[in-house]
Order: structure tokens, then sequence, then C-alpha cells
């Protein structure tokens, strides 16, 4: 097995690139009341093709981008409150497609009506040297 | 057809260079025996250390699962669990569970990807490829291509801006030093992240604009880093 400094080295065999074999977009589209003390879910999925793939997914509103797995403080950046509710947004693979979920919580102490609003989903979707999920 | 000016529609050019994964974890561990405490005065979290074998931090993406199905590093199943992954220069750390023990099994799959120029030291590292996909390169498929990476530096809680002029809403990927020397994902919650377990924990937060790279630091006290890298492709 042969020894490379990576530092300065723009692509070699030795090492794997990502294979981005895919991308894919959907939208979460974003409406409806929820009473006090309650959670909406909205989902999406994204299909994909190979086993052991996994993919970089992002949310775009608010004419930003955020990954969707960085967070409350990051994924708030792209949703528009109605609010102090609160967003979560869950990503998971089945064999098949990845599920893009985004809960609301509504924790204000009354009924909410959501600002209607759609969150674009892209994910890049890469051919990963790991097993069959 | 313009290959510079089309590049992101090409396997792969060496005018802009691509990410290296340097290794792939893949295996379970016992959530209540195989776990170590780190505590800080939030309160504790829970961790599965890999040793990587490299002599500096990786940047990790994790795909774990415990009751529910395979879930994302920095996601909540449908259990309520969560987990995340970090990295120092002699460990890959998987979260079981924070401020409460957890039970039964996480199986993990980490990859680890080579952040350049995280120091000075330019070590040799061995060639890795994995037993699961041999195959390193293929032209019928597309490779990120990495538009602007670099290291931004803190000493205090800040935002700083990177330009990047593509005219449209890129991909990247930002991680950052929570802890000196301790790599974590982009990740931020407030009192709303299951991992903030110190006060002197630094959160991050990100995100593209047309224009614009933003990267934020909270909490940061001495000096923390944050590497990006803005992809070509959207």
């Amino acid at each position: 097995m042969s020894d490379l400094r990576l530092d300065q080295v723009d692509f070699t065999t030795m090492f794997e690139a990502p294979q981005n074999y895919l991308t894919g977009t959907a939208s979460l589209v974003i409406s409806g009341n929820v009473t006090d003390g309650s959670t909406k879910n909205f989902s999406t999925t994204i299909p994909y093709t190979r086993s052991g793939t996994r993919a970089d997914v992002y949310l775009d509103g608010n004419n930003t981008k955020v990954l969707a797995n960085s967070g409350p403080d990051n994924t708030s950046l792209v949703y528009t409150f109605v609010s102090s509710e609160t967003i979560d947004v869950l990503v998971q693979y089945s064999t098949t497609d990845i599920t893009i979920l985004a809960s609301i919580f509504n924790g204000t102490g009354a009924p909410i009506t959501l600002t209607t609003q759609t969150i674009t989903v892209s994910a890049v979707l890469y051919d990963a040297p790991i097993g069959s999920l | 057809m313009s290959l510079v000016s089309n590049a992101q529609n090409v396997a792969f050019t060496t005018r802009w260079p691509s990410d290296k994964i340097v290794g792939v974890w893949e295996g379970s561990f016992n959530r209540a025996t195989d776990v170590t405490t780190v505590t800080g005065d939030f309160g504790s979290i829970y961790v599965y250390r890999i040793a990587h074998g490299l002599t500096r931090p990786v940047a990790t993406d994790l795909l774990w699962k415990a009751t529910a199905g395979w879930t994302d590093g920095g996601c909540t199943d449908n259990f309520g669990d969560i987990s995340i992954s970090y990295s120092d220069s002699t460990y890959i750390y998987v979260v079981s569970s924070a401020f409460a023990p957890a039970v039964g099994t996480m199986t993990y799959k980490v990859i680890g990807s080579w952040i350049p120029d995280y120091d000075n030291t330019n070590p040799l590292v061995s060639s890795y490829v994995s037993s699961n996909k041999t195959k390193v390169f293929d032209t019928s498929i597309n490779y990120q291509k990495v538009y602007l990476q670099n290291a931004l530096s803190y000493t205090s809680p800040s935002t700083q801006s990177v330009t990047h002029s593509l005219g449209y809403r890129p991909n990247f990927r930002v991680f950052y030093e929570a802890f000196n020397g301790q790599v974590w994902p982009c990740y931020s919650g407030g009192t709303a992240n299951p991992f903030l377990y110190d006060s002197s924990m630094v959160e991050c937060i990100a995100s593209v604009t047309t224009t614009s790279l933003s990267v934020e630091l909270l909490s940061v006290t001495g000096t923390k880093r944050a590497w990006y890298k803005v992809y070509l492709d959207a």
C-alpha cells in the first residue's frame, strides 16, 4: 500500500472521491393549522437506485440554502415563522428512497395557522463506499 | 461545449479538486456498555470511540441506526433518538445519546474525508480503497468539484462571509472546532441542541445565497477554526 501527502493533491485514484451518481429534488409544501401542544408533519421523498447510497440533503427557502442535518438554528433560516413554533428536520433512508420529514411543533400556547410556503429539497446522492443500507 | 464554463457537467477536471475519502468505518456497539461519558457543565454525552489511525482529524459523515431506520447524523429518528459524529486527531466519536444513557445496539457507518491544510503537517496518508466498492473513479458519473475551500479563524463569536459569485446557491459543507482540536460537522440549536453539553462548546450556523457563504461561530473563546468547501454544483 502506497502513501501520499494529500494536502496539495487535486485528485488521486489512491483515494475515492465521493461518486455523485444522481441528484434529486423535491418540495416540502407547508400550510395548515396546528393546535397548541401538537406537531404537524410534512414529508417528501427522493428515490435512489444504488445500495450504499448516502446523500448531502439541502433545504432551500427564503433565498437561502442550508444542510438539512445541521440543526434547528440552520433549518430555521429557510422557514418562515408565524410565531415561536419550532421546526425539526429528519433525513432517513429506506432501501429505495430518502425521506425528508419536517416536523412543526406548536408550543406557543395558542393555535396557529402556518405561513403557507414551499421549502425546496435537493439531494446529492453518492454511491458511497459503504455496505447496503 | 466549453469544459471550463460547463465543468459541473463533466465527471472530473483538474481545474478544481475533488474530496478524498480516507476511511470508512462500519460496525455496531452496545449503547449501555461500549460507550464513554463526556461531561460538561450542561451535562453529559455518551460516545463510542473509533481509532482512525490518522494523525489529524477528518471530516466525518455519519449514517446510524438504533431503533428506527438508517438516519443522517445530526437528525432525530422516529423514536426521538439522535446521533452525530465528530473527530479529533486520534478518534472518531459516534454520539450514542445525550444527557441520559441509552440501551440496545447502535449500528453506524462513518465516512471520513480529508481536510486539506488542516494544519501545516502535510502527513503521509495510506491509500484507502473500500472493500465495499473497489472502483475509485468512474467517468460515467459526476464528482463534485471544490470551487472554493479554505479555513476561517475566529477569536470571538462572529460571522464571516465568503464571496463565491456563482449566481446560484451552490452545494457546500462546513466543519468546525466545537472544542480545540475537535472537528464537528456544522450544527447549531442553542437550547434545542441535544449535543450541547458544555457552555464553552462552539456551535456553527452556515448558509449560502447566490453570492456568498456565511459561517457564524457562536460561543467562541480563544481561537477556533472552521473549514469550508463551496462546490461548483447546485
